[in-house]
């Protein structure tokens, strides 16, 4: 495949339009898989996935299959889940642990920093078998961090850091955190996974779109309102009811809140749950001792600013969505281009009372479940979405609502109200310059 | 066939397992009809729907589930399925479900009984076609002739695997 000529991807991206080619080409998202997901930091895991020397997990960077290990060192280190002698994958199960890896097929062992140990008929090779020869190791991923304990890796032995890629985004990675008395958070369980025919950027897209709920979400918002009006209040309906309702806001309500946007492609939204169970300042016991908690770890101060910051979808680019209230996170792994992956995970604030998680557990579920009555309905839109940018028929996506009108916020970002295409046209504007670098 | 009720108590005890039986067969062929409010009407005011998310969960507080369902939550996804803006449910989905291999376990005391049954269902929606199956659990309280619900837990073998949309229950 010869890829696309610079200026023909860069005439995809205009200013407050997008090509239907972006979300439909077949070579377009090769391209992806090579010069986004093949060179910018991605996702592979969280440290408590890994917490014994030699507890490893499958994850993926695009399409690429890897494995995540803690060595015995302690460091964690990232593999291309790939046997150096036939290919073989090497760890096969979703999750596993031991002081070796033993590549099922030939019996090739690894210690845990990926080192070869020793292979079957060393004698069969001339001048015996070099088990130091780099080439026999399990092959690492270029580059490896970790921000708060969310491991990140690049196939890209160049670029900026993990630090410099971030940027300011990092602070929502940080409240994310802060919110644990302990300071740290804790993945627990299995993640949900969901699927759909559609492109990825279709899901990232719509996680911060505040116009869509009034209409996508018109089923679940009239129903949760119907049963309210029946029981006479908000307040005592179960969490789920709250969240389906909290989707009601009228335009005006969403443009009292703010969308941000950051050149490497990463956007944030402002909280918009209010009352009841769902409130930033719940009124219940539970509530109150998590605060109780929080301020004696912080000190009173420390905590009313991590509490005021508050945001509901997250993004960082190309394909993280988290909640920092709700310590939800949602990985979005592309397939094709026509069909997406989505893995959501929920995470305990260390050091909160308990039922702080079983509230988390509760959103994530609600949120986050194929049988959700919010994301059956979003799911179902971008099936219909791809269908229609199928069509030949009409080329261009309008993006243009509210262009221009951004403010500056903070040191390289901008906002504006959420009912603007400001995070659509960010995430696209770092599309286009990832895809138009040779 | 130790530990069945249908060894240990003769006639009486068929009788039992068939009266049980014909009452999954009703509660399924609701779902299948989309008589929902009917097939809600079956659960005790404090009844359960649950679909856990892993095999052999234990419970649905502390790990992430399909449904978690009480009385208010039925009543919403049914409110939701009658609405005329439900997109995933435009066209609606056809489902038929085969019931077998139900038998009455022990533990369910004087005034409760536990049953395990297997299912298929069937699901048709816009020329797609889907199967789903498993185990699921009962635990009836006698109501006159019949049977309520106070909780119904489904196990779908691929409970943690990758699933598209799915609206209504098994």
């Amino acid at each position: 495949m010869t890829a696309p000529e610079r200026s023909e991807i860069e005439s995809l991206v205009e200013t407050g339009r997008v090509h239907r080619r972006v979300y439909t080409d077949p070579e377009l998202f090769a391209l992806e898989m090579e010069r986004i997901f093949g060179r910018v930091w991605v996702l592979v895991g969280h440290d408590s996935q890994v917490r014994e020397p030699g507890d490893w997990i499958r994850a993926n960077i695009g399409l690429r299959d890897v494995v995540m290990i803690r060595g015995e060192d302690g460091e964690i280190r990232v593999f291309h889940n790939r046997c150096p002698h036939r290919g073989m994958t090497v760890c096969v199960p979703a999750k596993g642990g031991g002081r070796r890896l033993v590549c099922p097929y030939h019996g090739w062992a690894f210690d845990t920093a990926g080192k070869l140990l020793g292979v079957p008929q060393p004698g069969g090779y001339d001048g015996g078998f070099d088990t130091d020869d780099a080439r026999y190791s399990m092959a690492a991923v270029a580059r490896v961090d970790s921000y708060r304990g969310f491991v990140f890796a690049s196939l890209a032995a160049e670029g900026p850091t993990l630090a410099e890629y971030l940027g300011e985004i990092s602070d929502t990675l940080d409240n994310f955190c802060d919110r644990a008395p302990e300071g740290e958070v804790e993945m627990v369980g299995a993640p949900l996974r969901q699927t759909f025919e559609g492109n990825w950027k279709l899901h990232m897209e719509n996680s911060v779109d505040a116009v869509h709920p009034g209409f996508v979400h018109r089923s679940s918002v009239e129903s949760a309102q119907g049963f309210i009006a029946e029981a006479g209040s908000a307040e005592t309906a179960d969490q789920a009811i709250q969240m389906f309702n909290a989707n009601g806001f009228t335009l005006n309500e969403w443009d009292s809140i703010g969308i941000h946007g950051y050149d490497g492609g990463h956007v944030f939204m402002d909280g918009f749950y209010r009352g009841g169970v769902i409130d930033p300042d719940r009124k219940d016991p539970v509530f109150q001792e998590y605060k109780a908690r929080m301020a004696a770890a912080y000190g009173e101060e420390r905590m009313n600013r991590i509490f005021a910051r508050e945001t509901f979808n997250n993004l960082i680019y190309p394909n993280l969505s988290f909640n920092t209230r709700f310590q939800q996170l949602r990985v979005i792994r592309p397939v094709s281009v026509d069909r997406t992956d989505i893995h959501s995970y929920v995470f305990r604030l260390k050091g909160a009372p308990e039922e702080m998680f079983h509230t988390a557990v509760k959103f994530v579920s609600t949120a986050n479940s194929p049988a959700s009555p919010v994301l059956a309905d979003d799911l179902a839109v971008f099936e219909q979405l791809q269908t229609g940018l199928g069509s030949e028929g009409v080329e261009w996506i309008d993006l243009s609502r509210r262009s221009g009108r951004e403010e500056p916020f903070g040191n390289r970002g901008i906002r504006d109200r959420a009912t603007s295409e400001l995070p659509m046209r960010t995430m696209l504007g770092a599309w286009r310059r990832y895809m138009a670098a040779a | 066939m130790s530990g069945t009720v249908s060894s240990a108590g003769g006639i009486e005890a068929l009788l039992q397992l068939r009266r049980v039986e014909e009452f999954l067969f009703h509660e399924a062929r609701l779902i299948d009809e989309r008589r929902f409010e009917d097939w809600r009407d079956l659960f005790t005011e404090d009844g359960i729907y649950w679909v856990p998310a892993e095999p052999g969960q234990d419970n649905p507080v502390d790990r992430l589930s399909i449904f978690y369902e009480n009385r208010e939550l039925m009543d919403v996804r049914i409110r939701q399925l009658r609405h005329n803006a439900f997109w995933a449910q435009i066209p609606p989905v056809r489902t038929r479900h085969v019931i077998g291999n139900v038998v009455l376990q022990e533990g369910g005391g004087d005034t409760e009984l536990r049953t395990r049954s297997s299912f298929v269902m069937l699901e048709y929606r816009d020329d797609r076609r889907r199967v789903f199956g498993g185990e699921a659990r009962h635990l009836l309280r006698p109501n006159g002739d019949g049977f309520r619900i106070a909780r119904k837990r489904v196990d779908i073998v691929d409970c943690d695997g990758t699933h598209g949309f799915m609206s209504v229950p098994f």
